[in-house]
């Protein structure tokens, strides 16, 4: 095989295996118990994270998870707080993303589930917020 | 000096100096000149000069009206330039040393220097009003967080070798780029008593801290009169601190005392120790900004806790703490709380140490728990206890080879234990759940706690209804996340009907029934999936169902039999005989598949009647919304589902 040939050849793989993904249809919406707690818990917590947002002290990370991005934009009595809440969400949606891979019957999609969500998360995210690009650094909406 | 050259003219008279070198202080290209009438105007350059590894540019002091007569020189229209231009004044007598400098870089803002510069004679006083701290903060290292106000009134005293400062510090604020390391408005004093003797100063601190905010991530402090004072030695690059205490009103006072070793920045000794720490408001003051969003986030805390801590240059060394009636308790939704925990527990690094704890009493969900002796065995991260009773009502949960200890993927632990049989009705009535007659009992061989999972090895047998439940290959995975998963195969023997239909106000069946749940899961304790089985016992016993069971029989699987009944003579029986009650539930995707003793004819027999008079109760939805079932037994309804009535 040349090399074009082989390049080819991964490429056909890694379209096969993401089309497999797709086509296989992790079904995203789909509810249990566990994930109507967690949806709960995170539109709770989502009051409180929005001026954060907005403010740009909080944003979105490439991975699916929230980060304290600019403490300076929080008073310094709440700094401690923003953190506990930056913690509680990124545990959230860490257990809702095994949870669906799980609700699924497939544990093994857990972190494309998070991949997908993460775009989901910066699409949905309003003008700006802020969110990190592919290379990771803060770009504002 | 490199190089000076004397130039003088009828109107001039200027000095050049190349270089001035001193450690911490370099001054390049410094020319001085007199000029002007009289040669009454002195102007100072330097092109560079850098203290601490700080650089300014053409820094210069100019002086409109130098006066000098005999040995005085004075100034009283002078004006230093770094930048900005501060207006200077100052007076040097040579011979006596006597030196008085003032600055007021700002009206209210004044740098005042009086006194004698004389050798082993020198005594210097200073006096700063509203010295605006941020013209320090070039000097500070780069890592440090950025000092970006503050002021500073005082005095420092230099006599000899005696330093003595007292100073008031206002508004300073400080803040790293990133905002973990902040501080706003903070207030408080700063007084230092210091003597140099041979190459060693010995010296005395006082710092005193009354009001501001500070945020060192993760702890948030505000000033309300905390004080260090510190005392100690410093010498050939090491400072030690022989006696120092830390007071925290309202928690206590803690005693310190330190090695530090300037060159390379490690702490080659340090130790902190407290015979008293007030829990309620060290957890508000303290540990409470530390724990929001966890469940340990609203307590009501009591007690006393003293502690000593000691570390070396390789870290901890030894730790000691002992609780003296501490208790604990979650204020508003009352899921735990802990009472009167006394006791010691030291540890020391490379060491086996014991120590125990002494329990008055505890809460766990409501369900309480008795007074309890907790012996532990400590070594590095592990601990250790060989054996501990529980009690919970009339019974008591043992344990045995309890074993903790940290790893790569976080807390590990494993006991083994029992049982003793506690009380089912109590129990029950705690956690709020429908009274059950009988108790709870059983061996718990192993239960595990790692990577996140809780599981336990063999079988434990709970004694209910008459009957025994035994619950095997438990596994509970996140118990401390936000939704716990459990699973379980559960196998039942001979429950008393007539006493589980009181418990759950269901009508009265008189039997004995068998149930098997195997492939149990509950997600966030709802359940998601098993296959359940229920079916009378073997053996003979009186069967009688109430008119009001086969009602609620009838309604679970949606039917309205009361309807039936009361169409027909059977409405005269408050009682029927039956032979067999059997019903199954498969649940997958919140639907359960319904199916009971045998097949009928479009539907399955659940209740199959026997003796006089005799009733059956019979099914035809086989699907049902776990949802939906669940909502039945709740409100016990009828619904599309007809049973036949024979």
């Amino acid at each position: 095989m040349t090399r074009l040939g082989a390049l080819r050849a991964a490429l056909l793989v890694l379209l096969l295996a993401v089309a497999g993904f797709a086509a296989a249809q992790a079904n995203l919406e789909i509810n249990t118990p566990a994930i109507a707690a967690l949806q709960r818990s995170m539109q709770d917590r989502h009051g409180q994270l929005q001026p954060l947002y907005a403010s740009g002290a909080v944003g979105l990370t490439r991975d699916g998870n929230v980060a304290l991005r600019d403490a300076n934009a929080v008073p310094l009595a709440q700094r401690a707080q923003v953190n506990a809440l930056v913690a509680a969400e990124n545990q959230d949606r860490a257990a809702l993303y095994r949870e669906i891979a799980r609700a699924n019957g497939k544990p093994e999609w857990e972190s494309d589930i998070r991949a997908t969500f993460a775009q989901r998360w910066i699409d949905k995210a309003q003008p700006g917020w802020y969110y990190q690009n592919a290379s990771g650094a803060w770009v504002k909406k | 000096m490199a190089g000076t050259a004397w130039l003088a003219h009828a109107k001039e008279i200027s000095l050049d100096i190349d270089d001035i070198k001193a450690p911490a202080f370099s001054a390049r290209s410094v020319r001085a000149s007199l000029s002007g009438p009289g040669l009454r105007e002195l102007t100072l350059r330097i092109d560079r000069l850098t203290v601490a590894g700080r650089d300014w540019r053409k820094v210069s002091l100019t002086c409109a009206d130098l006066q000098t007569s005999g040995p005085r020189m004075s100034c009283t229209r002078g004006v230093l330039d770094v930048g900005e231009k501060i207006p200077l004044s100052f007076s040097y007598t040579t011979g006596s040393g006597d030196l008085a400098l003032e600055l007021k870089p700002a009206a209210d803002e004044t740098w005042q220097v009086t006194g004698r510069v004389a050798g082993a004679q020198t005594a210097i006083a200073a006096r700063l009003v509203n010295v605006r701290l941020e013209r320090f903060t070039a000097l500070l290292p780069s890592s440090a967080p950025k000092l970006t106000t503050g002021r500073a009134t005082g005095t420092i005293d230099l006599r000899g070798s005696v330093v003595k400062a007292r100073v008031q510090l206002d508004g300073i604020g400080f803040a790293d780029s990133s905002g973990l390391h902040a501080g706003e408005k903070i207030a408080g004093t700063v007084e230092l008593d210091a003597e140099s003797k041979a190459d060693a100063w010995r010296w005395r601190a006082r710092v005193g801290w009354r009001a501001g905010e500070v945020f060192w991530q993760p702890v948030f402090l505000s000033g309300a009169g905390q004080q260090l004072d510190l005392e100690g030695v410093t010498s050939r690059g090491v400072t030690e601190v022989s006696g120092g205490t830390l007071v925290f009103p309202r928690i206590g006072t803690i005693d310190l005392k330190g090695v530090w070793d300037h060159a390379s920045g490690a702490v080659r000794y340090a130790e902190a120790r407290t015979s008293a720490v007030g829990i309620a408001s060290a957890y508000d003051q303290i540990l409470k900004p530390l724990l929001q969003q966890t469940v340990l986030s609203d307590l009501r805390g009591d007690g006393e806790l003293g502690f000593a801590v000691v570390a070396d240059g390789d870290g901890l060394l030894s730790a000691e703490v002992e609780l003296r009636g501490v208790s604990f308790e979650d204020r508003e939704r009352r899921r735990f709380a802990l009472f009167g925990a006394s006791g010691r527990i030291p540890w020391r690094r490379g060491e086996v140490t014991t120590g125990e704890l002494t329990l008055k009493g505890a809460e766990f969900l409501k369900v309480p728990l008795g007074a309890t002796r907790i012996p532990l065995r400590l070594r590095g991260t592990g601990v250790g206890i060989s054996a501990m009773r529980v009690p919970v009502f009339d019974g008591a949960v043992q344990l045995r080879d309890f074993a903790a200890g940290a790893t790569d993927d976080g807390w590990r632990w494993r006991f083994s234990g029992q049982v003793e049989p506690i009380s089912m009705t109590q129990l029950t009535q705690a956690l709020g759940m429908p009274t059950m007659y009988g108790s709870v009992s059983g061996v718990i061989p192993e239960l595990r706690y790692r990577g996140q999972i809780l599981a336990m090895d063999g079988a434990l047998v709970i004694k209910l209804f008459d009957g025994t439940v035994t619950a095997a290959n438990v596994q509970l995975a996140e118990p401390f996340g936000r939704a716990p998963r459990l699973q379980a195969d559960l196998e039942m023997k001979g429950l008393d009907l007539e006493l589980l239909t009181r418990a759950f106000d269901f009508g009265t069946i008189t039997g004995r029934i068998d149930a098997r749940v195997s492939g149990l899961e509950l997600s966030d304790w709802q359940p998601v999936r098993f296959d359940a089985q229920l079916a009378s016992s073997a053996g003979t016993y009186p069967r009688k169902i109430s008119q009001r069971a086969v009602q609620n029989i009838s309604a679970l699987g949606g039917a309205g039999a009361a309807a039936a009944i009361q169409r027909s003579f059977l409405r005269f029986f408050e009682q029927f005989g039956y032979d067999r009650i059997g019903l199954s539930c498969r649940l997958r995707n919140g639907v359960c598949e319904m199916d009971g003793v045998e097949k009928a004819p479009q539907g399955y027999v659940i209740v199959k009647g026997g003796g006089i008079p005799a009733i059956s109760v019979i099914g035809y939805n086989r699907s049902v919304s776990w949802g939906e079932l669940v909502d039945r037994l709740k409100r016990i309804t009828q619904e599309n589902v007809k049973p036949i009535v024979k």
